[in-house]
């Protein structure tokens, strides 16, 4: 017991107290002690009876010890008094209980443990056994793989396409990612890992580089790197690499910087390529020797100095976006005696009349294999004079883009007599103005004729056309009657379908034996283009994709989307389409351009789309 | 032996499912095609498909018939340009349509397609898959058709690893 006296002490001591409160005094456990001291000090104490807090040793408090005081008076040797003693003796002897009562429920909880991680054992191999379940049914409902390894592996093919530029980061990578089979499947395609396409907006490493070879024995390079960057920076490294490694470079697309260029090329000196495609503008680059392994060769943007070194005699496939003179196009059809495909791009010299009253065409020249001609004019004034003296014994394909503003019958009459006669498909793509008169004369010396593709820059042109063909007379139309197969691709606002529809429908009805297919949404293919320090990018889109994307952009950020073909510049469209929210799930990137004065200047990302 | 085209044939479906066809139609499969020229006579009794149900049957024969008289592909047409320009092509808008169903229903269709050997119209079924896994991680891809992980953790790890470089960055 304390008295009053006991606080004059330079040190306190409480003792625990056991107390048996009136039933009345509810306290909650921490305001205990504190209460009962208060109790104490009041005398209130009625009885010390009942070891309540001893069953719960846990929740006893102790009174408050001074320790400081405590060992102050240690220090100084004080015995303590045997009231002190007492009280010392007291809390020593409830800590040992506590002590045990402590080591018990130690005990008990480390029991309570061992059944838990028993139960969490259980729980996890029960869990096991329904994911094992689980996985099991649901590959049985999982109807992909169900099909056949032949099959998913056409399945892994499309969902690279479009094949120009794959996305090293998703496809095909994500492909091996999904589960086991696939990725065994798609570790083992070879043709998914045949090309490598490396361009200075997507992350690179030479990892990449060796994963793809590792993968695949043979492959096709695409390279585009136009500025100093940390891309850039490596091409030396890939470089050093590919020299080294045992990969065959079936194909290189090489595109890069003034500073990269000279080094990029020097692939070509080891690189035993059989394709080979320079989208770069090269000036002065006639000591460039392309390898004799070159049989497929795509030069775009690029001067005519490439040929003063003559092209290798086993070309099969030859493409330039660059106007060729008539006489280098002589020389590559006698030159090149294997070739089959030859797509050039056409444009007026400035002084056609002058070829025309020298009869410099009087010189003619053929080449037995070739089987497709492609023939792209680039300005509005172009033609295909370089037509003249040439014939194709072979040719199947005919592929004729033109403008024909200015004279519109000269091309048609210089085809009319050089390379109509054999072909077997026709593709025109007018921009502006057909001419019936020109239709026919497209049409009638085409004998063999099966298949007409009519591809128009503008609704006119396209109603222009379609008429022409329904109103052909039943007298005049050989050509018509042996046709099996009429495509038409427009390029329609929503609000253009209706009218080319009915046209279409009509034609249909008139030349009933033969099917009219219509193609009024989806084009061939486009290139956004723009340019980075002279430099052609190309981002190559189906049209739908295209203009599906860039509706719900305000017009005034849309600038002119041209139409590319592999060579250059086949149609310009303003924007009038109707804007509606666009379908963003197909699209990974893609930029709007801005226009300066009357050319795609400056590349100005507007949105991109993950 | 040349038949004329308005000869109908008749098949039978693995659910006893019947169909008489014009044989042109029919010819849209390689695999009738062949049979159809490997009978010297005329027999009444129907062609057995027993890995074609009815109900994808009658799909497939609607794909035949709007294609009917076009030219089947053949290794003329698959060249060069021509071959480039198909496979950059997106699917026509009746095409679209007509393979617009559910999950199960496109598989069976490209499996019929498969087994038939009707190229145009696995194309479009493969293409019309693979526009589904175009874009999405490979979590969303096994959520979409009910596929399993099934690597194991070191796999994972193997994967994680292989592919560290092309994470955006």
């Amino acid at each position: 017991m304390h008295s009053k006296e006991d606080k004059q002490r330079p040190y306190k001591i409480y003792a625990p107290f056991r107390v048996i409160l009136p039933e009345s005094t509810q306290l909650d456990q921490d305001s205990r002690t504190l209460k009962l001291l208060q109790i104490v000090e009041a005398r209130e104490m009625t009885l010390v009876q009942v070891d309540q807090i001893a069953r719960n040793p846990l929740d006893r408090k102790h009174p408050t010890i001074d320790l400081e005081a405590l060992e102050e008076k240690r220090n100084k040797h004080l015995i303590p008094s045997p009231e002190d003693a007492t009280i010392l003796q007291n809390v020593v002897q409830e800590c040992e209980e506590d002590i045990e009562a402590l080591h018990a429920k130690i005990a008990s909880t480390m029991t309570s443990i061992a059944d838990l991680c028993r139960e969490l054992s259980q729980t996890t191999a029960q869990l096991a056994q329904k994911c094992a379940h689980r996985d099991v049914c649901r590959t049985i409902l999982s109807s992909v793989q169900r099909v056949p390894d032949d099959v998913l592996e056409l399945i892994f093919l499309a969902s690279l396409d479009p094949p120009h530029p794959p996305d090293t980061r998703r496809a095909p990578l994500q492909l091996t990612t999904v589960c086991r089979r696939w990725r065994t499947i798609a570790c083992s395609m070879q043709t998914l890992w045949s090309t490598l396409y490396i361009s200075e907006d997507r992350p690179f490493s030479l990892d990449l580089a060796k994963l793809w070879i590792s993968r695949s024995s043979r492959l096709s390079l695409i390279l585009r790197v136009h500025r100093d960057n940390p891309t850039h920076s490596q091409v030396g490294e890939l470089i050093a690499y590919l020299r080294a490694s045992s990969v065959q470079l079936d194909a290189l697309d090489l595109c890069a910087g003034l500073d990269s260029k000279r080094q990029l090329l020097s692939l070509l000196e080891f690189a035993r390529a059989e394709e080979v495609v320079l989208p770069l503008y090269w000036p002065g680059s006639s000591d460039l020797t392309l390898p004799q392994t070159v049989k497929r060769l795509y030069l775009y943007y690029t001067p005519r100095s490439w040929f003063t070194t003559p092209p290798s005699r086993t070309l099969t496939v030859l493409y330039i976006s660059y106007a060729m003179h008539w006489e280098m196009l002589h020389f590559v059809i006698r030159h090149c005696q294997d070739l089959q495909h030859l797509c050039v791009s056409v444009a007026s010299w400035g002084n056609r009349p002058h070829y025309y009253q020298d009869n410099r065409y009087g010189v003619s020249s053929t080449n037995p294999t070739l089987v497709y001609l492609g023939l792209i004019n680039e300005g509005t004034d172009a033609d295909v004079d370089i037509l003249g003296g040439l014939s194709f014994p072979s040719l199947r394909v005919l592929e004729y883009s033109a403008h024909m503003e200015e004279i519109p019958d000269i091309p048609t009459w210089l085809m009319s007599h050089t390379v109509l006669h054999t072909i077997r498909r026709l593709t025109l793509q007018y921009q502006s103005h057909l001419s019936e008169e020109t239709l026919y004369s497209l049409l009638r010396p085409a004998a063999m004729l099966e298949e007409l593709c009519l591809s128009c820059g503008d609704i006119e042109t396209h109603q222009t056309a379609l008429q022409v063909l329904s109103n052909i007379p039943s007298s005049d139309s050989d050509t018509l009657r042996r046709l099996k197969r009429l495509n038409i691709f427009c390029q329609l606002s929503t609000s253009e379908l209706p009218l080319i529809k009915s046209q279409v429908e009509h034609l249909a009805q008139r030349w009933a034996h033969f099917p009219v297919h219509t193609n009024m949404h989806v084009l061939t293919h486009f290139n956004l283009i723009h340019w980075h320090n002279e430099e052609a990018i190309a981002v190559s889109t189906p049209w739908i994709q295209l203009r599906d994307a860039i509706q719900g952009v305000s017009p005034d950020l849309i600038v002119q989307i041209s139409r590319y073909s592999s060579l250059g510049v086949l149609s310009q469209f303003p924007m009038g389409f109707e804007l509606v929210r666009p379908p963003w799930s197909d699209w990974r990137e893609f930029e709007v351009l801005t226009r300066e004065d009357t050319w795609v200047t400056k590349p100005r990302p507007i949105y991109h789309v993950s | 032996m040349a038949a004329p085209a308005t000869q109908q044939i008749k098949i039978r479906c693995n659910d006893e499912k019947e169909f008489t066809v014009d044989r042109d139609v029919l010819e849209r499969s390689v695999l009738i095609k062949n049979m159809l020229e490997d009978v010297t006579e005329q027999q009444d009794a129907p062609i057995p498909l027993p890995n074609v149900s009815g109900p994808v049957m009658a799909k497939v024969l609607e794909y035949c018939t709007h294609h009917r008289g076009e030219p089947l592909p053949s290794a003329d047409t698959e060249q060069s340009q021509d071959e480039t320009r198909k496979r950059t092509t997106d699917i026509s808008e009746w095409d679209q349509k007509f393979i617009t169903v559910d999950q199960e229903m496109l598989f069976e269709i490209i499996l019929a397609a498969n087994y038939l050997d009707i190229k145009s119209l696995l194309d479009v079924g493969c293409k019309t898959v693979a526009n589904m896994i175009k874009g999405k991680t490979p979590e969303e891809i096994r959520k979409l058709f009910n596929i399993v992980n099934d690597f194991t953790p070191e796999e994972e790890a193997q994967i994680k690893k292989e592919n560290e470089w092309a994470e955006d960055r």
